[in-house]
């Protein structure tokens, strides 16, 4: 455990913010100024972290956790969210005044970042206010991160965290796909989804328009 | 509440949870002794004042206890933790919750400085948890050891110690606010 680090921080859990802010925080001479991560599940989505501070990291840090014990890999999945304005504080560096990814720790797994729909804007590292390279994200050694433009209209990420498009008829009949969870359900008793939806309806099941494609006959 | 009681105490055949939950009542406190006297499963406790915390308040072992703070505070005046909550489940709606203190390190008491829960299933909805402080880490609130715990409309801002900890929980945070938090032992101003 480490005390005092991010205003968030999740070690080793399970997270998942939606339609959250955190904004305005300050941790002097730690990392994570917004939010800590390690070797925890975490999914942010339409989250705003901004106006952040830290020593590196100034809006999200991210790392795996390893040891002889035990070894957690950090997941984090950023779906259409703000990363801007954070600031990493220590000068004369790029030390990910968004986002910064540490490297990989002997022991331990890969910490794997996917942003899909995200925005890194005006994100500041050390006492330069530019924006170069570094200065919004920082990826270490060994560490995975993807950016991603959101699935394209009659897509969903179905990937877990990871950006993997798939048209919504994949899920098939009876198994709706779920936005949010990236995932197919399914279908409580006496409703029904056609192939392609996104949600179940009450009532009993339509016909098909052919056996070989279950697209529902709503006609 | 009842029916499920009742059923309970058929299929189990445990006479204590039928009449603990019979039991079960809606409580209006105006202090601290009140409060503590009203932490029992099934209860619902309706804050009535503001209460001005002499120790901290702590709930264990306790099922389905909802706090309703009708927008009134709980203040530990800054001597202890505000909240300290353990093997319990509950729900903490339209609550304040300011000037808790955790004295301690990482194995100590240093954790959750407004509400420190561990090993529970607690909701908080449409609260504020606020200007507390915890030397190891979470001023404001901690989830720790296999704790569920759902946040919604809710404001962690101005807490000295970081915001949030969460150690290896199941968190999930929705529409929610984490402001103006810091590692200081100070906790900053903040205007709400």
């Amino acid at each position: 455990m480490r005390g005092q680090v991010g205003s968030l921080m999740c070690d080793m859990c399970w997270c998942g913010l939606f339609a959250c802010v955190i904004s305005l925080s300050n941790l002097h001479r730690k990392v994570g100024g917004g939010v800590m991560i390690v070797g925890a599940n975490v999914t942010m989505q339409d989250t705003i972290v901004s106006g952040n501070q830290a020593a590196m990291g100034g809006g999200i840090w991210v790392e795996s956790y390893g040891s002889f014990a035990s070894n957690l890999a950090a997941a984090v999945a950023l779906l259409n969210c703000e990363i801007t304005d954070n600031r990493a504080e220590v000068p004369g560096k790029t030390n990910g005044g968004g986002l910064y990814i540490n490297q990989t720790w002997v022991g331990a797994s890969e910490p794997s970042v996917a942003a899909v729909g995200c925005s890194f804007e005006d994100n500041k590292s050390g006492e330069v206010a530019d924006l170069a390279v570094g200065n919004d994200v920082v990826v270490g050694r060994g560490a995975n991160f993807g950016v991603f433009s959101a699935c394209p209209e009659e897509q969903f990420n179905a990937g877990s965290g990871l950006l993997l498009c798939e048209p919504l008829e994949a899920c098939g009949e009876g198994s709706p796909a779920n936005l949010q969870a990236g995932a197919c359900g399914d279908c409580p008793a006496d409703s029904y989804s056609c192939c392609g939806a996104t949600s179940c309806v009450a009532g009993a099941q339509p016909d098909c328009t052919s056996v070989e494609d279950h697209i529902c006959n709503l006609v | 509440m009842l029916l499920r009681s009742l059923s309970a105490a058929v299929v189990c055949g445990v006479s204590l949870l039928l009449t603990r939950d019979v039991d079960a009542q809606l409580v209006f406190v105006t202090d601290q002794d009140e409060f503590t006297a009203a932490i029992v499963s099934g209860n619902t406790i309706e804050l009535a004042a503001n209460l001005l915390l002499k120790s901290e308040l702590v709930i264990s072992h306790v099922e389905h206890l909802t706090v309703r703070g009708n927008g009134y505070m709980v203040n530990a005046q800054n001597t202890s933790r505000c909240f300290s909550i353990s093997h319990s489940s509950l729900h903490f709606q339209d609550i304040t919750v300011e000037n808790g203190l955790a004295r301690g390190d990482d194995d100590g008491g240093g954790f959750g400085g407004g509400m420190l829960v561990t090993n529970s299933n607690i909701t908080i909805s449409g609260s504020y948890i606020s200007n507390s402080i915890a030397t190891a880490g979470g001023g404001g609130l901690a989830l720790m050891k296999f704790s569920t715990a759902n946040l919604l409309r809710t404001s962690i801002a101005g807490n000295a110690g970081g915001g949030v900890y969460i150690d290896i929980s199941h968190v999930n945070m929705t529409s929610s606010n984490i402001l103006y938090n810091t590692n200081s032992q100070v906790c900053p101003l903040v205007l709400k």
